[in-house]
């Protein structure tokens, strides 16, 4: 079965990242790397496609972000931190309740006929 | 340049195709600069760890078609701050004039563009003359006091020498024609500013001169002659005070520039 990524993702990367956002606050690759987990395997998600995604929910009010205190002993450059903020909470409460009924519709729609 | 010396360059170098031509602030790229730097380290670390034996290529693989997410990063920078960075071909044609070719000494630029100054106004001098003077023949007037400007065109361009010169010192003082990235990060309304100041400051010159035209022999306007002239100085000016006023901003991108701007991609 092929992978889940593309066109099939569009629309719905927005709500999948505030999703993993909801536990606690994370930095992009860390994002990603909840993204994959949660995707056991099928998403496949063009990296750099994440940062923008980033960018639009933090002008929209949705996350903020913060350029995180220390490296820790880790090298290369700065790591910026996404955190949902109350704003992204109810807007993934809306996201999700638009799903659950797509998937009710939808799912009753296509199951109909097995 | 040399390049020889810059950690992770193939992680360094697919950023900076990414991220440069993106039209917005350069604290913006910088973020995303660091953001996608950061990405590709933890990436490469992480398949260098599983066994990956060009985890660095692979990192930079799975980020994806760089023209595809340069479009979608534009796409995240505000509509204003995009304009506000827009390449303008006409603007850019010009750049040399207001900011030096690479290796340019101040004095030199300065040289230049007066001597450019210096033909272009005795130039149209000569023309619009050529002209009133047919007109004032139809009406009588007599000849122009061709004597009377050439002082007024050699004090002016001395001081579009002197006025260039600073500017020209001030970017010198910053790093200005070594900073290749400078180019692409001053946004196009400071660059379009700097070409206003210019040429209003020399058309008020160019006005100033116009004062003397219809003046009788013996008779100089002198006040009207200083309060154009004054006006063309201030105008002149223009730019070394917007060097001076944006001094910190380009210190700030000369800093960014020794950490980003000397690497060589192919945009």
């Amino acid at each position: 079965m092929d992978g889940i990524g593309g066109n099939r993702l569009r629309g719905h990367l927005e709500g999948m990242v505030l999703s993993v956002l909801a536990d606690a606050e994370a930095h992009g690759y860390e994002v990603l790397q909840r993204l994959e987990a949660a995707g056991e395997g099928a998403l496949r998600l063009k990296e750099g496609t994440l940062y923008p995604v980033l960018y639009r929910l933090e002008a929209e009010g949705l996350v903020k972000g913060r350029w995180e205190d220390s490296r820790n002993g880790r090298r290369g450059p700065r790591r910026r931190l996404y955190r949902l903020t109350a704003k992204g909470k109810r807007e993934l409460g809306r996201v999700r309740t638009d799903w659950t009924r797509f998937v009710r519709v939808v799912g009753g729609i296509l199951e109909a006929g097995t | 340049m040399n390049t020889a010396d810059v950690d992770h360059l193939v992680l360094r170098l697919a950023v900076e195709r990414i991220v440069r031509p993106v039209r917005g602030s350069v604290w913006r790229k910088n973020g995303m600069r660091e953001e996608l730097l950061g990405h590709l380290l933890e990436a490469s670390d992480t398949l260098g760890a599983a066994g990956e034996v060009d985890a660095e290529a692979e990192a930079v693989r799975r980020l994806g078609d760089p023209a595809v997410v340069r479009a979608s990063l534009q796409a995240s920078v505000p509509w204003h701050e995009a304009l506000g960075h827009l390449r303008l071909p006409f603007v850019g044609r010009f750049e040399w004039m207001l900011e030096g070719k690479p290796g340019d000494r101040p004095w030199r630029f300065a040289a230049r563009l007066a001597w450019l100054a210096l033909v272009g106004c005795v130039g149209i001098e000569v023309v619009i003359c050529g002209l009133r003077q047919s007109v004032s023949a139809v009406m009588g007037l007599g000849a122009l006091p061709w004597a009377t400007l050439g002082p007024v065109v050699v004090v002016s361009t001395a001081a579009l020498f002197v006025a260039m010169f600073l500017s020209g010192y001030g970017f010198a003082r910053i790093g200005g024609p070594r900073l290749v990235a400078r180019r692409s990060a001053t946004p196009a309304w400071v660059k379009a500013l700097l070409h206003v100041g210019l040429i209003a400051g020399m058309l008020f010159f160019f006005f100033a001169l116009q004062e003397l035209v219809p003046v009788t022999r013996g008779k100089m306007p002198w006040a009207k002659l200083f309060e154009g002239a004054g006006a063309g100085m201030a105008m002149l000016l223009f730019p070394v005070i917007l060097t001076l006023g944006l001094w910190p901003a380009l210190a700030h991108e000369r800093r960014q520039y020794l950490k980003w701007g000397h690497l060589e991609v192919d945009e």
